[in-house]
């Protein structure tokens, strides 16, 4: 069996959103000076909070779009959704001309020189719950009228960092969390094999539960990922009706917009992924076993010259097998000098 | 005919392994191990690896036996390349100035327990590295110092 540890901790460079992360920083800078400004905004206690896959860390490249938690935290329950959406909007407009949108539930600003639009969700404390939850408009009618719908996302951050830190790549370093990384990989193995939907937060909840359920305990990330994804498989054929638990909510289910149809695909399609990381796992030669962990991990997405994730290692060649070394080729020495040398 | 001078061939993580190791280590001295193999005349450094000195001082650093075997080994097992292993020795000169009479003596000596050509590498402040390839004991040759980037000869 190959760990090929090296080429998995460049996949992970491959797929780390860089540039994009600088980017998204600054954009969430700029939209949250802007709502601190406004008077009114500033008497309902508005604490933007940046949430989605970024916000989380778990983001990979290309990232397209970020979410801002914009919390009204002095908010009550006579909020009018249709009111604050108008006048977050007009407060955006005034800083950011021509690049607002007014969505459904959130407003979109576009950074076009970043090529990433922040998507702005505004939230009050949950009427019922106000110590744990929070409420965010939901889709507002023709009409004007519009109600408010209970969500969580600063738990599923809590959690996320709570899953880092329990699952360890070395039980000695506590710096070693595979928890996040192992939601990159699999949020790449959606892109690669999964046409479109279910979307990429849908797998992060898969991935969760199946750390939560099966509680892996692997010191390679080639194993973790052969765990995770066949536990992935195992399990997305159960939820053709109905979504995972949302670990953020009791007695809810993870909405998506993903058809019967959508997540049966999606279903085999992962079936197949599961199986070709295991055959790569229990693949012994370690070129052959990278060709197949760089089938299992495709492209990088979204980017105008995709590059393949998974780097094959440089004594293989592109079909699998090993280059030769031929007769000129002598291996460097497997023992250093004796004694002592110092240098000056 | 004189015998072709061996050349070194510097792979670019192995140039950025070093400036980032001995930017941390400033104002000390570090340094570790060279890895790679040796090809048609060439010494391919692909990796470089810290072996860290307990007692390196701003002007000194030694490469140990023992940890330096042990952090071999650890790399070998790590990378599962096939070809890697120990090609020489790199450190840092925070002092800035270039390879010593002490380094050209100590790279000698090193190189007359192996058959294949072993390189050092000497890393300076400003950016600039110097490559001295050592056959055997004899007196080594080294190349004007450079900026690190790949294919870089001796």
């Amino acid at each position: 069996m190959a760990n090929l540890a090296k080429s998995f901790k460049a996949a992970l460079s491959q797929i780390e959103p860089e540039e994009d992360a600088k980017n998204a920083q600054e954009a969430h800078k700029q939209v949250t000076e802007a709502l601190e400004a406004d008077d009114r905004l500033k008497k309902l206690g508005v604490s933007t909070f940046l949430i989605g896959s970024y916000g989380r860390h778990v983001s990979i490249k290309r990232v397209k779009d970020v979410d801002v938690f914009a919390r009204l935290t002095k908010a009550t329950s006579s909020l009018r959704p249709g009111d604050i959406l108008d006048h977050v909007t007009e407060v955006l407009e005034e800083a950011f001309p021509d690049c607002v949108e007014r969505q459904h539930r959130s407003v979109m600003i576009k950074f076009p020189d970043f090529d990433l639009s922040v998507d702005v969700v505004i939230a009050r404390p949950c009427v019922y719950h106000p110590d744990d939850h929070w409420q965010i408009p939901e889709k507002i009618e023709d009409d004007g009228r519009a109600s408010w719908v209970e969500t969580n996302p600063i738990k599923m951050a809590e959690l996320t960092t709570a899953a880092n830190k329990d699952f360890l790549l070395n039980p000695n370093d506590d710096e070693s969390g595979i928890y996040m990384p192992m939601v990159k990989l699999i949020r790449q193995v959606r892109r690669t094999w999964v046409d479109d939907q279910p979307g990429g937060y849908y797998f992060e909840v898969l991935t969760y539960h199946a750390f939560q359920d099966l509680q892996p305990d692997e010191s390679t990330i080639a194993s973790y990922l052969s765990v995770i994804l066949g536990g992935i498989a195992e399990r997305l054929p159960d939820y053709v009706d109905e979504g995972p638990d949302d670990p953020t909510l009791d007695d809810r289910t993870i909405k998506t917009k993903a058809t019967a149809e959508q997540i049966e695909a999606a279903a085999e399609r992962i079936a197949e992924a599961a199986a070709l990381a295991k055959k790569a796992l229990e693949e012994e030669d370690p070129c052959k076993s990278a060709v197949l962990w760089r089938d299992l991990l495709g492209e990088t997405q979204d980017i105008e010259e995709p590059e393949h994730v998974f780097p094959l290692p440089d004594y293989c060649n592109p079909d699998g097998s090993t280059k030769s070394s031929g007769r000129a080729l002598v291996k460097g020495a497997p023992a250093v000098p004796a004694g002592q040398d110092r240098y000056a | 005919m004189k015998p072709r001078k061996a050349q070194a061939e510097v792979h670019a993580d192995a140039a950025t392994t070093i400036s980032e190791l001995a930017s941390a280590a400033h104002p000390r001295e570090t340094g570790g191990l060279l890895l790679g193999w040796w090809v048609s005349g060439r010494v391919v450094i692909r990796y470089a690896i810290e072996v860290p000195d307990p007692n390196a001082t701003t002007n000194s650093w030694s490469r140990d036996e023992s940890s330096a075997q042990a952090a071999l080994d650890m790399a070998l097992a790590e990378h599962e390349h096939p070809w890697l292993g120990y090609v020489g020795d790199w450190h840092s000169h925070p002092a800035g100035h270039g390879t010593s009479g002490q380094d050209l003596t100590s790279i000698r000596r090193a190189s007359i327990a192996y058959e294949q050509p072993l390189v050092l590498v000497v890393h300076r402040t400003d950016g600039l590295i110097e490559i001295t390839v050592a056959h055997r004991g004899a007196h080594p040759t080294t190349r004007a110092p450079t900026a690190a980037r790949q294919g870089q000869e001796a």
